[in-house]
Parts: structure tokens; sequence; C-alpha cells
């Protein structure tokens, strides 16, 4: 019987050694180790040996059986192997270089991911977001900000008007005063938003965009100013980049100063965007005037602060190194895509 | 305001260049915005003196002149009338360039010109070229015509600030000037009045000492209208000031030079020898000086006689009472106009001078005023002869004059956050005329002098003090502060979440203008009676605050499309603006997107494919489901004129009408000229912002495994597939986990006005693995509910 075994054994991988196709691997199984396998039937046979012999015949068997399986599947492999090769050898060739299917990319408009940067820098430093009405009281917009009526100052912001009271805030500031006007200091505040001046012209639209930020406690000075606003011009423009404060005239703020950076196109250098003088205007700023402390109800003998407003579409142009003010607005997607 | 360097060096020593002073300048708060170069229109032309002049023999028109030039003497002819031997005149040497023309030695009818003699025309200066220009006789030979006449200079357009009127002259930058570079003016600013001046019988009437505090007055006599003298001319043509005559020249000249408006009148035009100074009446009118006849109103301050007006008071002259050709005496006059006043007539009129500039801003209130008068007379008695009356001088009141200002040390540096000491700060005021004196407690009581109006509190001084010891002298300094949470606020982390989902989805964010045109609103049936429209506007394209962001859209989209761009996803997220039913002024926040043209841009497989509607509910779907709101449902509503009748929606957000979703009409469309359809979506942003998120908590896994059913049937097309869902969720919420519409169609082998649609249900439960006959009892109740429900087949 062992013999009988060892010879179906050696028939068997003869057989395996010779094939020629999956289908071969298949039958030779089915004709070994199948069901109806000769094999299998070896072990069917078992149960006829005497007792003593069963266990040794069984063992043999069980060799044969796992050396037949051993070499089936290593057949079986090579063939899969080969078919694979011959799948990919004959792939159909790819076209990487198509497009990706995806929806073309959108974009936010510079402007807001400017508003967004800013207004992360200073509440990175302390300051939170305040807002108010774009349709504005006289009130707010000029007299308590020191413009009462007649005032030469409101010449530098020519001014849209939906009646005699209300028009188009001008600036930011009057978020100063509603904020003031509700809230008693210490004071850290930003403020966002739209603003119209009717004017229009290369560097001018008669809507754009600006932040207010203001501070108010006991003790803010012309010094902190100073460290305030260059540690954010530092962060939005580089550290590297020279700041400057010449005084200048706000009503709502003395004193009051115009801050420049060194021109970011020509490096200070001069040339025709900073109209030769190696300097670029960013933001007007100032200590609070104590008029308008007096106009929202503050101790103008314990309080002081300082104020600022900025630009987007200037900073906007600087830092994406756009020439015309208008394009912010024309929507143009081969504008808006760049972004 | 443009100032003249030379000009400038009358009064005072500058020992800096003009661009390092046009620094120094910004730097103090005097912004230079522009620094030009005036240059002569000719080059090599000198002064020299005609020794002889004979006729030339050839020629009758010509002479020969002999003109001495130092040593040198020159031959030269010339064709002009006026010159007379001992005259100094220019004269263009060879080699000199005049309008563009080189000069050279020349033969003229047989006689040797060693150069050419000049008049005004051919030295680019005036317009006079019949005969040569005469220098005065006192000058020496050999100066170079172009530095002699002035016409070398540095002009500086400089920013005056509306606080710094002060700084509206001449002598007003030279002081400042003083003041930065630590030098004195040269002493003669001020004049004294001709003490030869006889008194005049003039009656001068404030009846208005509100609006006017003081009024001065001169009358010239014998004065000749004419010419004004060259160098006068080339001052104020380098300013900008257009030359008229002597007198008129000389009031400007003034102005200009000492921030005085002057006005000369004709005297003989006014009756009664009476100045009053008045309100108009009530339609009253002047004929002003650039010829306008003005209606007035009764708040306009009026110079008039005792019968009627003479000039818009600060404003402008009138003309009936000007000077002419043919007047021998004139009035001058010099007053202090409240700045409020002359601004309101100023605006009220339309009409903005050199002069209402000046007073609206407020001119000095002292004594300058009697200065620029007795400095006008002099130069009219030296320029058009006449001799002057005694001034007269009407005072009403001195409230203009800056007050007396206490500045304490300590509250300096409260303020600019620097010590700087009593001793420091007089010196620093002292440079800019500012007189005072110390108090025991450490205080200073500080005098501003009369031009400095805008210095009326401590904190005035302040900033002087900043100002002078330089803004670069302040430290930079992080304020130390109690800490306190700062968060972004809620809705702006939104809206940044909301223009992130957008963008991602392929979405360009558009700002557009506030303002919108009517027309436009009207293409789109938005003009209601709710519109909220500008006084003022720039343009009838800008002249209505938009009560929706759609048309800007669809403008966008229109714009995009004449430049070949048809395909767009775009959206905007900002106010719109409409007064409510109580008139109320709205400002409300929308979210509005549309979509129009290809789905992909760059498919080389679906090239052809076009976005619909469900692409941009999809969009909507995922923002609102982001922000936590689980419940979104579609409305019929009241169709607004611009969307699609059959295809437009109402937006409900937890049952809150939140906005609509559809297609815009296609009349819109072809109005616009766009071709494909356009989807658009609108919610209310600040109705969204506050709904109430669902707060978000972990769900265990389902343990048991779930098993789909299909089912497809014929349904009347009318048949939302929304509700089908709904009906069959009703029948076993336990047990139906999931349905989804997986196929639609309608077609060929769908009987008319029926679609086909194909559902997948997904059974499970959560406390047991569900057998086969489980799940076929609840979907055969599913069948036969359908079938009841709906007039369906199912296949």
């Amino acid at each position: 019987m062992i013999d009988k075994v060892k010879s179906i054994e050696k028939d068997a991988l003869a057989q395996i050694k010779a094939v020629n196709s999956k289908d071969d691997i298949l039958r030779i199984k089915g004709r070994y180790i199948g069901k109806n396998g000769v094999l299998t039937f070896c072990i069917k046979e078992l149960k006829n040996l005497p007792k003593e012999k069963r266990g040794e015949v069984g063992r043999q068997i069980n060799v044969a059986k796992k050396s037949i399986e051993r070499e089936l599947e290593t057949a079986m492999r090579r063939f899969f192997k080969e078919e694979r090769e011959n799948l990919f050898k004959n792939a159909l060739p790819l076209d990487i270089t198509l497009p990706g299917r995806r929806p073309p990319l959108g974009r936010v408009h510079p402007i807001t991911q400017v508003t967004d940067e800013i207004v992360d820098i200073f509440l990175g430093i302390g300051f939170r977001v305040a807002g108010g009405p774009e349709i504005e009281e006289d009130y707010y917009n000029f007299a308590a900000l020191n413009m009462p009526k007649d005032h030469p100052a409101r010449d530098m912001q020519d001014t849209f008007y939906i009646d005699t009271e209300k028009l188009l805030r001008t600036h930011t500031s009057p978020v100063q005063i509603r904020v003031m006007k509700n809230e008693k200091p210490p004071l850290r505040v930003i403020a966002p938003g739209t603003a119209y001046r009717r004017d229009s012209d290369v560097s001018h639209t008669p809507m754009f965009h600006q932040v207010e930020g203001f501070m108010v406690d006991n003790g803010v000075t012309f010094c902190h100013l100073k460290g305030v606003l260059t540690v954010f011009l530092h962060e939005f423009f580089g550290k590297a980049t020279s700041v400057r404060f010449r005084p200048s005239f706000f009503p709502f703020t003395e004193p009051s100063a115009e801050v420049d950076i060194e021109c970011v196109i020509c490096e200070g250098k001069g040339c025709r965007v900073c109209k030769w003088s190696g300097w670029l205007e960013v933001l007007g700023a100032g200590m609070i005037n104590p008029t308008v402390f007096d106009s929202v109800g503050y101790d103008t003998e314990r309080f002081t602060g300082f104020a600022f407003g900025v630009g987007i579409e200037r900073l906007a142009m600087l830092r994406f190194g756009i020439n015309d003010i208008r394009l912010f607005f024309e929507n143009d997607i081969r504008f808006l895509s760049q972004f | 305001m443009k100032v003249s360097y030379s000009w400038i060096k009358d009064f005072l020593e500058i020992l800096i260049d003009p661009y390092e002073l046009g620094e120094k300048l910004t730097m103090s708060g005097l912004e230079v915005e522009e620094i030009s170069e005036l240059k002569p229109a000719f080059s090599g032309v000198v002064s020299g003196q005609i020794l002889s002049i004979a006729k030339h023999p050839n020629a009758d028109r010509l002479s020969l002149c002999k003109v001495k030039v130092g040593e040198k003497v020159y031959s030269i002819v010339c064709g002009a009338k006026n010159i007379n031997e001992m005259d100094n005149v220019p004269l263009a040497l060879p080699g000199a360039v005049l309008s563009g023309t080189k000069i050279k030695k020349a033969s003229l009818r047989g006689e040797t010109s060693e150069g050419m003699l000049c008049s005004t025309k051919e030295l680019g200066i005036g317009d006079d070229h019949s005969g040569i220009l005469i220098l005065p006789d006192d000058i020496e030979t050999g100066l170079d015509i172009a530095d002699y006449l002035g016409l070398r200079d540095t002009i500086f357009d400089i920013a005056i600030t509306p606080n710094r009127p002060d700084c509206l002259s001449i002598i007003g930058v030279a002081r400042e000037i003083a003041a930065i570079t630590n030098s004195p003016l040269i002493s003669d600013v001020y004049i004294k009045p001709d003490v030869d001046d006889e008194d005049e019988c003039l009656d001068i009437d404030i009846r208005e000492p509100e609006l006017c505090s003081r009024y001065a007055a001169k009358i010239i006599e014998g004065v000749k209208i004419g010419r004004s003298p060259l160098w006068m001319k080339i001052r104020l043509e380098s300013l900008g000031i257009r030359s008229i005559n002597n007198v008129v020249d000389i009031t400007n000249y003034v102005m200009l030079e000492r921030g005085q408006p002057l006005h000369a009148f004709d005297y003989n035009t006014i009756t009664d020898s009476k100045i009053v100074v008045r309100k108009a009446q009530r339609g009253e009118k002047i004929k002003s000086l650039d010829g306008e006849e003005r209606a007035l109103d009764s708040e306009t301050l009026l110079i008039a006689d005792s019968r009627k007006p003479l000039a818009i008071a600060g404003v402008m002259g009138g003309s009936d009472s000007q000077v002419t050709e043919d007047t021998k005496k004139i009035l001058l006059e010099s007053a202090y106009f409240f700045p409020a006043s002359i601004r309101k007539t100023s605006k009220t009129l339309n009409l903005s001078t050199e002069s209402s500039f000046r007073f609206e801003r407020g001119v000095d209130p002292g004594d300058n005023l009697l200065h620029a008068i007795e400095r006008a007379a002099s130069l009219i008695k030296s320029c058009a002869g006449g001799h002057g009356k005694k001034t007269l001088d009407t005072v009403k009141s001195h409230s203009s004059i800056p007050p007396e200002i206490r500045l304490r040390t300590e509250r300096v540096k409260k303020v600019l956050g620097k010590d700087i000491g009593r001793d420091e700060a007089q010196v620093l005021l002292g440079r800019i005329g500012m007189r005072s004196r110390a108090e025991k407690q450490g205080a200073l009581i500080v005098n501003p002098p009369s031009f400095r109006v805008d210095v009326r509190a401590e904190i005035d001084l302040i900033e002087e003090i900043a100002r002078l010891k330089g803004y670069s002298e302040f430290s930079e300094e992080l304020p130390k502060v109690c800490m306190s949470l700062v968060r972004l606020n809620r809705d702006i982390s939104i809206e940044r979440r909301v223009r992130d989902i957008l963008r991602d989805h392929g979405y360009l964010e558009v700002i557009n203008y506030s303002f919108i045109s009517s027309k436009l609103l009207k293409v789109f049936g938005l003009d209601k009676d709710n519109l909220i429209s500008i006084m003022n506007p720039l343009t009838e394209e800008q002249s209505v605050m938009r009560p929706s962001l759609l048309p800007g859209l669809m403008a966008n989209l229109q714009f995009n499309s004449n430049h070949k761009n048809k395909d767009l996803r775009i959206f905007e997220l900002n106010k719109v603006f409409y007064k409510d039913k109580d008139k109320t002024i709205i400002e409300n926040k929308r979210l509005s997107a549309l979509c129009s043209g290809l789905r992909f841009n760059n498919a080389w497989d679906r090239a052809d494919e076009m976005l619909d509607l469900f692409d941009l509910k999809g969009i909507a779907e995922g923002i609102v489901e982001s922000l936590g709101i689980a419940d979104i449902s579609y409305a019929e509503i009241d169709n607004p004129q611009y969307m699609h009748p059959a295809r437009s929606y109402g937006l409900m957000l937890n049952g809150i009408d939140c906005g609509l979703l559809g297609e815009i009409h296609p009349d819109i469309n072809h109005l616009m000229d766009i071709k494909s359809p356009v989807y658009f979506f609108d919610i209310d942003a600040d109705r969204l912002f506050s709904i109430k998120r669902q707060k978000r908590f972990y769900e265990p896994f389902d343990r048991y495994p779930f098993i789909t059913r299909d089912i497809s049937f014929f349904v009347d097309d009318h048949v939302l597939s929304g509700d089908i869902i709904d009906i069959i969720k009703t029948i076993d919420n336990k047990h139906i986990d999931d349905i989804k519409v997986f196929d639609l169609y309608r077609g060929e082998g769908i009987p008319k006005g029926k679609k086909s649609l194909a559902l997948r249900i997904k059974y499970r439960s959560k406390e047991k693995t569900l057998t086969e006959h489980e799940i076929s009892l609840i979907h055969d109740q599913v069948i036969k509910k359908l079938t009841t429900e709906f007039d369906l087949n199912v296949r």
C-alpha cells in the first residue's frame, strides 16, 4: 500500500511538472486529491487495512497529499503570474497627461482673503471683531467723530447721502462710536467693513473696504500705537519691512499719523508705484481725540486710546501686485481665478 | 497747494536742497506730494545795455545797436521801435536757444548781427512781441536773464491738512520751515502803514458781527490800472494764478504770500461811501465776477453799500464793482469772515475760490489782515501809483483768536508715553511762535499765535510737541494688558466656512458694488417702492442700493460671457438694502450663488455635460448640512418675477423660510443675452447663521447586517420622489433604514405623463439579523402601500 501511495505521488508530481494550462492543474487536482481522486480513494481504503498498518500508511498518504498540493499551488501560481504579465503586457496604454476630473477650482475674493488675514493678525494680539451698519447716521459717521456740520474736514470724505440724516458711511470709524457708546474700557476692537466715498478714478472706487481698529484703556500711549501697528505691518509685509510714522490730520485723532512702509515694489529705491519716494502710505492712525471720548461719555482724564484705519484694497494691491483698483469690482473671472 | 521755493527764500535762509527740505516737510506733517522744477523756455540770454542806436543803411525798419555786456560790445540788428539808448535789455548771444531755435551770428541786409534782443514772447513769458523787454535801469549787464526773472524755481505741491490754514501761504510754509530747521525768519514779515496816509471819510457797518468779526478797508486814489510787473506775473503764474491787471494781481500776490484774501472794489461804484456787511435778503441777486447771475439765500453774507450788494463776502466779488481799466480810485478790503458761514455759502452756490478756500478753513483773525492790506497798498503804490488813505479797521470781537492754554507735563506723558520736560516743551513750542510761561505747579501756560486757529486745547499742544519732537523719537512699545478671552465671532467663522465650501466646489467669490442701476432692477422686476435711493449718485448705474444680489451676479455672468467665459460658478456673500413696511432701513446679509454652462471645464470624456439645478442644490444642501442643520425642505412659493415659473422653490430650513432655489426666468436670459440656463440660490444669511445648530453626538455603528431590496415602477410625472420616500418610511421605521432613488427614466418605453423610478430600500434591525422572510413581509407592505397611495405599477 505504501508503495502504491508513493507511486501515485510520483505520477502526480510528474504530471504536475508537465502541465500546460490552469485547466490541466485543475484536472490533475481532481484526479488525485479531488472527491473521487485516487489518493482520496486510498484514504477511504485505509479502514480496510489492519489496524497496526493504518498509522504508517495514513502518514504516507498525508505526506503525498501535502506534496501534491504544494506542487499544484506552485504551478498554479506560476500560471497566474504568467497570465498577469500577459495582461499587463497587453494592457491599453493610459494617457496620464489627460486632466483629472474635478470642478474648476474656486477662489475667495482677494479682498476677503486680505480682510481675513488682517483680522487674524489682530485677533492674535487680543483684538475682537465688531461691526456696524453701512447706511449710517450723520451723527456716528461725522458729528460724534469731531466733524460737525460745515467742518472743512468733511471735504476729505465726499459723501453719498440717502437723506439729510442718513448716508453711506465714508469709513468704518463710526463702529468706534457704536462700540464705545455701549461698552466701557478696556477695549481692543477691530471693525472690518465696506465704506463709500463719492470718488471714482484709477485709484479710487466709490465703494471700498477698510479695517478700523482701536484700543482704549487707562495708560494707552502713542508709543503703544506705534508698537501695535508695527507688529501688524511686520506680520503682514514681513519683518524686514521698514515702517515710518509721520504727522497728519484726522479730526477724530490727535496726534494723528500716516504710516508708510518701505515700497515693496522697489524696496525703497524709488519707482512709479511709490511716486519715486521709496515709501508707500498704508494706513492712518492716531490717539483718539478727547472730543470723541466726550461724545461717548468717557472720562478723558482717565482714558486714552489709539485708533487706526487700514485700506484693504491698498494692501491687497500691494500683496498681489494689482495696479488698477477697479479690477476688484469688475469680477472678471480671469482676475478672480488668480488668487 | 503749490509753493515756490524761491519765494520762500524771500523770508528765510534755507541751507538744504529742495529735496531734503521736501522730506523734512513731509515728516513734519506738511506732506509734499510732488516737487517739480520750473525751467525757462530759453537759455543763454543775458542782460545788456544799449549804448547806441543807428539806422540800418539798407533797411528802413531795422536799426543797428551797440550793446554792452560787461567789457564787450556787440553789434546787433534789431527791428523793434521801443528801444532807447541806455536801456537795459535781454540779449540772446550766439549759442543761445530761444523756443528751440539756436541763435547764430548772422548777416541781415549786409550788416552783421552778433545776437538778438528779445521780447517777452520770445522768452516764453508773455505774448507781447511788438517790443523788446525793457529791464530796470539799475541792473548790471551780463546777468543770466532766467535767474534774474526768477524763471528757475522749484515748486512744491503740498497737501495741507484742513487743520492747518495757517500754512496756506508762502509765509506760513516759511514759518513752518523755520520751526523744523530751527532757523529764524528774515524779519520784515510785518508791514507798518505809510505815515503819510490821510484820513478818509468811509462808513463801515458790520451788521453781522457773528459772521464777520473784523473788517479793514483802505482807499487808494489815483491808481493807474495796467500790466503787472514781470516778476510778479512770473511768480503768480508759477503757482497757477493767471495775471489780470496790476491791482487784482497784487491782491492775489498778497493772498499767496500772507494767506489773507483781499478784494479790491472800484470805489466809484460804491454808493454813499458806505460798506455794509449784512446777510442777503431773500430773492436778492448779484452778478459775480465770473459773469454768473447768482440768486442768494438769506444765509449768504454780503458786502454791500447803502443800496446794492457789491460782493459775496469771502467768496467772490461782484462784476459791477470790479476794478476795470478805467478805475482810478479803489477800496481794498481785508476782513475776517467766519469759516462755517463761508463754507455754507460756497457749498450752496457750488462756487469754490482761492479766497473761500482760505476763509472756510480759517484765516489769521489777528493783525495779519492789517499787514496784508498795508503790503498790498505799498505794492500798489510802486506798481500802479496812487496814494493811500489811512486804513479803517473795524473790530467786533477777538473770539476767533486762540485762547491761553494750560499744558501739564504729566498729561504729555500720559498721551505720548514719553517724558518730555517742561523746559523742552517750552523750547519746542517756542519754535512755532507759542509764547509760554511756567506755572508754579509745573504746568505751562501757553499763548498760541493768532494764526494757529487750530490750537485751542491741551491736546493740540501735545500734538505739536510730538510733531516737533519727531514721531521717530517715540519708541515702539506693546501695551501691557489684562488677559481676556478673544474668539472669532460666530457669524464670521460661519461665513468663512461657507466661503471655503463654495470655493472647494469650484465657486468664485465676487464683490459687486452695493449700488446698482435702477434700469437693471427693472429687468428683474425689482423696481419696487421699498428701494433705497442715493440722493447724489455718481451715475445712474450706481443710484439705488441693491435689494438683491442677483442683478449683480447676472451682470457678472453677462460681462464674463461677453469675454468668452460662459461657464461660470460664482457667489457673493454680502448685504442687500431695502425699506420694510414701516420705512425702516433694513440691511440684510445674503448668500447667493449662480451657475451656468458646462459642468467640467477640462473634461475629455464628458465634455458636453451641462450643469443643472441639482448641481447647485447639492452645494446648497452641503452648506446647510455642514452648519449642522438637518431639516431641509422645499416649498411652493410666490414666484418672484425673475424666477422660472415651473422651476423655483422656497428653501425651508428647520421649517423656516430661508430663501429660494431654482432656475432664472428665460426672459431674463434673453434680455441679458445669456444662452445657457442659469441656476441660482439665494439664502438669507442672517437667518441661516442664527438657526440653531444640531449638537453632534457619537452614535454606535449598527451591529447587524442590512439587506437591500430594489423596487421600480412607473408613476405619474407629478409625483415627487421625496413624497414616495416619506410614505415608505412611515410603514416601518424600525426596520427601514434608508431609501435611495437610483434611477429615473423618462422616454422610450415609458407611457406619456409617467416616469420610471427605481428605489433601493435598505432593511435593517437594531436588535437582530433580519431573515429573508421578515424582510419580505415588510417589502410586500411597501409595495401594497405604494400601489394604493400612488396610482403606480410596480414592475
